[in-house]
């Protein structure tokens, strides 16, 4: 044998449990050995903070969240600064970042969703280096292509065991899945859990060896605030009209079919929407073939009656999800790479049929804003909507026309969240607005139903005789944040609001 | 003009104002009466003429209910009404007295406000009401259509309304026959509980039984089984068909009598059939 060959391998150093000297570092113990600490302070002593780390959080326990708090709270006491965020949502219960912000502890943060309670700081312009507003799946894409450098990844586990084996389905604050954690447990420097239920745990979603240390504490979160804003069916006639609108044209332009696929929010006509869907596959014997999203009982209903094959699940809005992806083996769940990480090649979102998703404004070129209200504020973000507007087939955008004296449609979009090339279909409750692009579908439902289809433009007008002009929001040239695409790429700015 | 369905807005709720039309009810009802508590009377009223004059409302029938002519809203609802210019009022608590009143009203305001096309529209809900509803119909030209309200009759009645109305057997079928012999629209009386479809669906099935012309609607979900149990059927629409063509062969033949699937066809049968005919091309 060559012996440059035989002196290329490095001497046999001797087995000890971490082992440097080889041409790998191999430390036995990671992943499997007792990684629980039950003293939060104790627990932070022993990580490397400073000022300027950059720091992720998952939002699957939605407005029943106390770990952000509970961490941020105490790495405020501790005195650090200029930290960066990197959180998949902010609701409601994190408001005490708004001192954070304002003192200038946090200074930066990435996240597809900001309540307006946190979205007004940020408009005002308090947030130092701006807030990058992007989708659920490029998320994803810049931590697992290192776009983004997470130092701690503090990610709440409903049940963990002593080595980090962590799920969301099991413990007293279970929340079903934990999608939007699993690039930050791949990908983070260091990973930390928080847990509340420490026990075996047999399926697991994070494995121990991407852990690093679980923090055991007395609660992780609320179980009721984890239910979504809104689960309940609308009972506005409007919202319910809308629906029924929708369901038809689903249904006339063919989209409704054996195999079918699709998502929608979760919103109340949403979930009107869903329950028209489940009654027209009732009565007419149609089976789709999934559902995904955002998960809620009425998705559920469809696969327990056997109308799915299968829902592909991100995240749980209800409990009645949370049970269900436990225990029943066709509701499967997905990480927020394989959910909407366009670069991503087996992802959900483009085996999508179709995807109803809402609107704060659209322009008459069918350019979408769910990022800011029509006072310019942040009040939301995209989550999946530009990702799953890109994969689905036929994307409906579906809102009341007029709501609290304003035109949903806008001559000037205030914010581009989603842009017009993916966007095909507006259905309000006095119209159904196609994009010219499907000039085939258009004369085809004028012909066959009575669908009443017009331009988006004298959908505009329409509104536009009912409200009146409305002023332009006043901004100032500052720009405090910006709304990526799904590719990362810049949709569009975010401009400090004007405030009298 | 098809007017099946009546839907109530209360005149003090604007965001309902702003959708009412697109519900596809055939008639409007914006209401001034009793879905307006007393301490929003005055702004109900402003509201509703400002909806009246500002939308476009041309493809359905814009009605008022003002309220009671004994009531101290009524000059000033008649007032702000004549201006707003809706198609018609809706008149409570009908008699014949009250309808001669509104007329000496309406004609009092003519030159300032002139109304002679305005129609009306009565409710009749009262015991006495009732009985005297053929009086009543025919005490203005301006009257085209005629509706029962039945929580207040009962109420004037001391009975507890059930379920499968039998209180209102006799009011409804004297109501509707009422309506036909004035050749007036009938409305039936609404149906309270909003979220029972089956118990509305039944009710309304009795109320075309009883010769109504369409029913009102408290809630825009109704409007859509209303339209669906007065629609004519495509059963109907072929048998009434082939009646009108077995009658007119029957004249070209030079026969006076003639027999339809073994029935012998008389004049009413036929006019009924021609009835079905023209009613389903309006729809």
């Amino acid at each position: 044998m060559d012996p440059k060959v035989i002196n290329s391998f490095k001497p046999y150093q001797g087995t000890v449990d971490v082992i440097k000297g080889g041409r790998f570092e191999c430390d036995k113990n990671k992943g499997h050995h007792d990684k629980v600490i039950d003293d939060l302070n104790k627990a932070l002593d022993q990580l490397p903070l400073c000022d300027g780390m950059t720091l992720s959080f998952h939002h699957h326990l939605r407005d029943g969240d106390h770990v952000l708090n509970m961490i941020m709270t105490n790495i405020a006491q501790r005195g650090y600064k200029n930290i960066t965020l990197v959180v998949s949502s902010l609701f409601p219960v994190h408001a005490p970042l708004i001192d954070m912000i304002k003192q200038q502890i946090v200074t930066k943060i990435y996240a597809a969703y900001i309540a307006k309670e946190i979205g007004i700081v940020i408009s005002q312009g308090y947030l130092r280096d701006g807030c990058i507003m992007h989708t659920h799946g490029y998320r994803a894409t810049m931590l697992i292509q290192k776009e983004v450098i997470i130092d701690i990844a503090f990610l709440a586990a409903p049940s963990t065991d002593q080595a980090g084996n962590a799920t969301g389905s099991e413990g007293i604050t279970s929340c079903g899945v934990l999608g939007y954690a699993i690039a930050d447990a791949q990908m983070a420097k260091h990973v930390v859990l928080i847990s509340d239920t420490i026990q075996d745990v047999r399926k697991p979603e994070i494995r121990a060896e991407w852990v690093d240390m679980v923090i055991k504490v007395d609660a992780i979160g609320d179980p009721k605030g984890i239910v979504s804003g809104t689960t309940t069916i609308t009972k506005d006639p409007v919202g319910l009209l809308i629906a029924k609108r929708t369901a038809d044209f689903v249904e006339a332009a063919g989209l409704l079919k054996d195999g079918f696929s699709f998502q929608t929010g979760a919103g109340g006509i949403s979930l009107a929407l869903v329950q028209e869907i489940y009654k027209r596959c009732q009565t007419q014997h149609i089976k789709g073939s999934f559902a995904s999203g955002g998960t809620t009982k009425f998705l559920v209903d469809m696969l327990e009656k056997g109308y799915l094959k299968n829902i592909y699940d991100v995240q749980c809005f209800d409990l009645d999800a949370v049970r269900s992806v436990k225990n029943n083996p066709a509701h499967i769940k997905i990480s927020a790479q394989e959910y909407a990480d366009i670069t991503y090649k087996d992802n959900i979102v483009c085996k999508l049929d179709f995807v109803v998703l809402g609107a704060t404004e659209i322009d008459t070129s069918y350019n979408v804003n769910v990022t800011t209200g029509s006072d310019g504020i942040i009040m939301g973000g995209s989550g999946g909507h530009a990702d799953t507007a890109y994969g689905a087939k036929m994307t409906i955008i579906v809102s009341k026309l007029v709501s609290s004296r304003l035109s949903v449609i806008v001559d000037q979009i205030t914010t581009i969240t989603t842009p017009k090339e993916t966007v095909d279909v507006l259905i309000t409750e006095r119209g159904i607005a196609i994009h010219p692009r499907h000039q085939e579908l258009i004369d085809h439902l004028k012909a066959t139903t009575s669908l009443p289809i017009m331009d988006i433009k004298t959908l505009y007008d329409i509104a536009i005789k009912m409200t009146g002009i409305p002023n332009k929001i006043k901004h100032t040239d500052k720009v405090v944040g910006v709304s990526l695409y799904s590719d990362g790429t810049l949709l569009d700015t975010i401009h400090q609001i004007k405030e009298d | 003009m098809i007017k099946q369905t009546a839907l109530f807005i209360p005149g003090n709720q604007p965001k309902m104002h702003i959708s009412a039309d697109v519900f596809g009810a055939d008639c409007l009802i914006f209401d001034l009466e009793d879905s307006v508590a007393i301490h929003q009377k005055d702004s109900a009223r402003l509201l509703v003429k400002e909806m009246i004059q500002a939308f476009d409302l041309s493809y359905t029938e814009v009605i008022v209910r003002i309220n009671p002519v004994d009531s101290s809203f009524y000059q000033d609802d008649l007032k702000e009404m004549l201006q707003a210019r809706p198609d018609a009022l809706m008149i409570p608590k009908a008699t014949k007295a009250v309808i001669e009143k509104v007329e000496a009203d309406l004609k009092h305001y003519n030159d300032i406000y002139p109304n002679e096309t305005l129609k009306l529209y009565i409710i009749i809900e009262t015991a006495m009401g009732v009985e005297t509803a053929l009086e009543t119909c025919l005490a203005s030209k301006r009257i085209i259509g005629v509706l029962l309200g039945g929580e207040d009759l009962c109420t004037d009645m001391k009975v507890t309304p059930t379920k499968q109305r039998i209180e209102l057997q006799y009011p409804r079928s004297k109501i509707a026959m009422t309506a036909a012999a004035c050749n007036i629209m009938a409305w039936d009386t609404p149906f309270v509980d909003i979220d029972d479809h089956d118990g509305f669906k039944e009710d309304a099935l009795m109320a075309k039984a009883l010769g109504f012309g369409g029913k009102v609607c408290i809630h825009p979900n109704q409007i859509d089984i209303v339209k669906e149990v007065f629609a004519i059927s495509e059963k109907q629409l072929k048998e009434a068909q082939e009646i009108i063509e077995a009658y007119e062969l029957a004249q070209q033949q030079g026969l006076g009598a003639f027999s339809y699937r073994g029935k012998m066809i008389d004049k009413p049968i036929l006019e009924r059939a021609q009835q079905i005919v023209a009613a389903s091309s309006k729809e």
